[in-house]
């Protein structure tokens, strides 16, 4: 097993007492242990590229592979085992591939598991237009980060009378400002200028009032990055007309799914789309967001494109910042040369064409 | 009435399909002719009442274009404006009286302050006169260059509760619940409404837009209403789609929607994203409607009744407000006017000479205004 040092005095703010972004010694030479989870479907075949691609690029992970089981764990109330879990929780980084949803009842879904049990509470997605690929939309460059924990997806409904459902949305001052911490934290270490609230307060005053109060008293700590407030309305229509005028987005549960649906689809599609959960503890899972596609699961066509790129999110999060970007340039070179497409963006290469032209760059 | 004239009559009377421009955009008259077989009833031609609400904001600039524009064509309305800001408590009486005298409203656009004190005033209006369907009309127009082509979308979206119900407390300090509430009556006319709309309109494809994945119960009950009311459309297809799914698809591929029915949240951000791809919140026309009353006013509004600049310099856009005259123009059964000022407002558009800002031009409200009228036929 690896060793991890902590950076004395790091580079990061404090956050609450939390670190909330551990940072890895890059100096040591040691190994570190991250768990993969490849998911099912084409998950095998785009973990093993990134696993290659690693190689290649010298990063120094240890991989440790799960998998979904076949039946339900009573420990987890879920496929997922125990050990799964706590392998994560010990490494405090994982990569995850698509998951397929099984269904039946008697067991929670699996990206409700991981989120509960790992206490995964900002989604984190950069949205940048691919040199090479085009969209109608040319200069995207944001981020969006989404609490992940409450808002309006807390799952509490019921029924009033017949015909009449209570759906509850919950802010709470707590949650709020753990995003709005790292979302500022985020702005600063990657070098982003502004960070907007993204809210529905002149008719949610109470909740999306709280939620801005957070994000305002964060901002005051940040007096270099600057801080506006958006009204979602507003912010979709931006959005479509002129992405680049936004930086950093951060905002509640539900505005923030769809929201980082859009920039997904500014930039063109999930597929081509990176992601990485925060949790508690420093916990950073980065994960492919798109489906298993089991209709070419196993026969080279996937594109890993988007397993890549969240992979070097978890590196950047490492701080193996050289290796990140040697990827990163790579597989954008690879991109906007053309010659090495799947059939996603149009092209014909299969998965490991792909891969390999990607190392071949490196 | 001669049956031939009837499909005719009615989409003339009901809310417009987008009518395309003449193929050359000429600048004066000489254009295509539209002839309207409408056979008016005896006193048809008598002026109607039409409670105007120039509001905050750039509200009054555009409802003055409209005012202009009203006269120039001797439209048989007259309107009784009435004073109402944003930051007022409450709508007032005598505001309210006279919507349900006139039955028809034209507003310009109400500001809804940020944080505590307010309730909105829009929602205030909305509710007192049961407004239940909010109507946004999205399509490309020609001349209007934008990044998605083939844009031609309907948001019907439910205007009374869901997430805009107004309900919130604080449960302990630093803990505040909202309350979403659907009901099936709701969701249930609202459904109606969208298939009515579809069916008179031509249209052929109505799409429920819902997170019922993740809000079993809430949206599942929308969803339930809307599958019911579609059985009774065989003609009309009807599918579902998921909000953040749904987004990504208008920025992706927004032809492939047609009609949509939203809850009330969604709604708004559909909406907004529609009026987005498809030339902006300036241009899109739209209104409330609900069984007795019909307040015609900007389509989507983003949220915001323009900032200060645009307000200085008096650049606000109003097409929007115009085309939305000419909705109510029709729903008051004047279609011949309601075609001229259409005609009109889109060889300007096509033209290209006279824009405002978020149109990519540099035009003022009243040079727009002024092209306007000089291209009435």
């Amino acid at each position: 097993m690896a060793l991890r040092r902590l950076l004395q005095g790091s580079v990061l703010p404090r956050m609450m007492g939390r670190a909330a972004a551990a940072p890895f010694s890059t100096t040591s030479g040691e190994t570190v242990c991250a768990t993969l989870f490849p998911g099912d479907g084409i998950g095998p075949e785009i973990a093993e590229s990134v696993k290659q691609v690693f190689n290649v690029a010298g990063v120094p992970i240890e991989w440790e592979e799960h998998y979904v089981g076949t039946e339900v764990d009573p420990r987890t109330e879920s496929f997922l085992t125990w050990e799964s879990l706590e392998s994560v929780r010990r490494n405090k980084v994982g990569l995850k591939g698509p998951m397929a949803t099984p269904i039946g009842k008697g067991h929670r879904s699996l990206n409700l598991t991981l989120r509960k049990e790992l206490g995964l509470y900002a989604n984190v997605r950069p949205c940048n237009s691919l040199p090479g690929y085009k969209t109608r939309y040319d200069d995207v460059n944001l981020v969006t980060i989404r609490e992940n924990t409450e808002g309006e997806y807390s799952g509490l409904e019921h029924q009033v009378v017949r015909g009449v459902v209570e759906s509850l949305k919950i802010i709470t001052r707590q949650a709020s400002l753990r995003v709005a911490e790292y979302a500022f934290h985020y702005a600063k270490t990657n070098g982003r200028e502004r960070v907007s609230a993204i809210h529905k307060a002149n008719i949610m005053r109470k909740t999306d009032g709280l939620f801005l109060k957070c994000c305002r008293e964060v901002a005051e700590k940040y007096p270099e990055i600057a801080y506006e407030e958006v009204i979602i309305d507003n912010c979709c229509m931006t959005l479509v007309k002129n992405p680049s005028l936004f930086d950093v987005l951060v905002m509640p549960n539900l505005y923030g799914d769809i929201i980082s649906d859009l920039c997904a689809g500014l930039i063109g599609g999930l597929g081509l789309t990176p992601s990485c959960n925060i949790g508690e503890g420093g916990i950073c899972l980065a994960e492919a967001v798109h489906g298993s596609a089991p209709d070419i699961a196993g026969k080279n066509l996937a594109n890993p494109t988007a397993l890549l790129l969240s992979a070097v999110m978890m590196l950047r999060h490492l701080q193996f910042n050289n290796q990140a970007d040697r990827i990163h340039n790579a597989i954008l070179q690879t991109i906007s040369e053309g010659k090495f497409r799947t059939a996603d963006l149009g092209g014909k290469a299969s998965t490991s064409d792909f891969t390999k032209a990607v190392c071949d760059h490196i | 009435m001669a049956r031939r004239s009837a499909p005719l009559l009615r989409r003339l009377v009901s809310s417009p399909a987008p009518v395309p421009a003449p193929s050359a955009p000429l600048p004066g008259h000489g254009g295509a002719r539209r002839t309207v077989t409408y056979m008016p009833r005896p006193g048809d031609g008598n002026p109607r009442a039409v409670t105007l609400i120039p509001g905050d904001g750039i509200g009054p600039l555009v409802t003055g274009a409209v005012q202009q524009v009203m006269e120039v064509i001797h439209a048989p309305v007259y309107f009784e404006t009435y004073e109402v800001r944003g930051d007022m408590p409450t709508v007032p009486p005598a505001v309210i009286e006279s919507i349900r005298r006139n039955k028809v409203c034209l507003k310009g656009g109400l500001a809804t302050p940020v944080g505590g004190g307010v309730s909105s005033l829009n929602m205030q209006l909305r509710k007192e006169l049961d407004l239940y369907a909010s109507l946004v009309n999205c399509s490309n127009f020609p001349g209007l260059p934008t990044r998605h082509q083939d844009v031609d979308i309907v948001v019907i979206r439910e205007n009374t509760e869901g997430e805009y119900s107004g309900l919130e407390h604080e449960v302990v300090p630093g803990v505040v619940e909202s309350l979403k509430v659907i009901t099936k009556f709701c969701s249930e006319r609202i459904a109606k409404y969208a298939f009515e709309y579809a069916y008179l309109n031509n249209r052929k494809k109505v799409t429920a837009v819902h997170k019922a994945n993740i809000m079993k119960l809430a949206d599942g009950l929308f969803l339930e209403s809307c599958r019911e009311v579609a059985s009774k459309y065989p003609g009309i297809q009807y599918n579902e789609i998921i909000v953040d799914n749904c987004c990504m698809q208008l920025v992706a591929k927004p032809e492939q929607f047609d009609v949509m029915v939203t809850p009330n949240l969604y709604g708004n951000l559909v909406a907004n994203t529609a009026a987005g791809i498809a030339g902006g919140t300036g241009v899109m026309p739209g209104g409330n409607v609900g069984q007795d009353h019909a307040v015609f006013e900007q389509g989507a509004s983003a949220g915001n009744v323009g900032n200060e600049n645009i307000l200085e310099q008096k650049k606000a856009n109003p097409v929007a407000l115009l085309l939305s005259s000419a909705m109510m123009l029709r729903h008051l059964q004047f279609p011949s006017f309601a075609d001229r000022l259409e005609t009109a407002v889109k060889r300007v558009i096509a033209e290209g000479k006279y824009r405002t800002k978020d149109l990519g031009g540099t035009s003022t409200t009243q040079e727009v205004t002024d092209a306007v009228i000089a291209n009435l036929d």
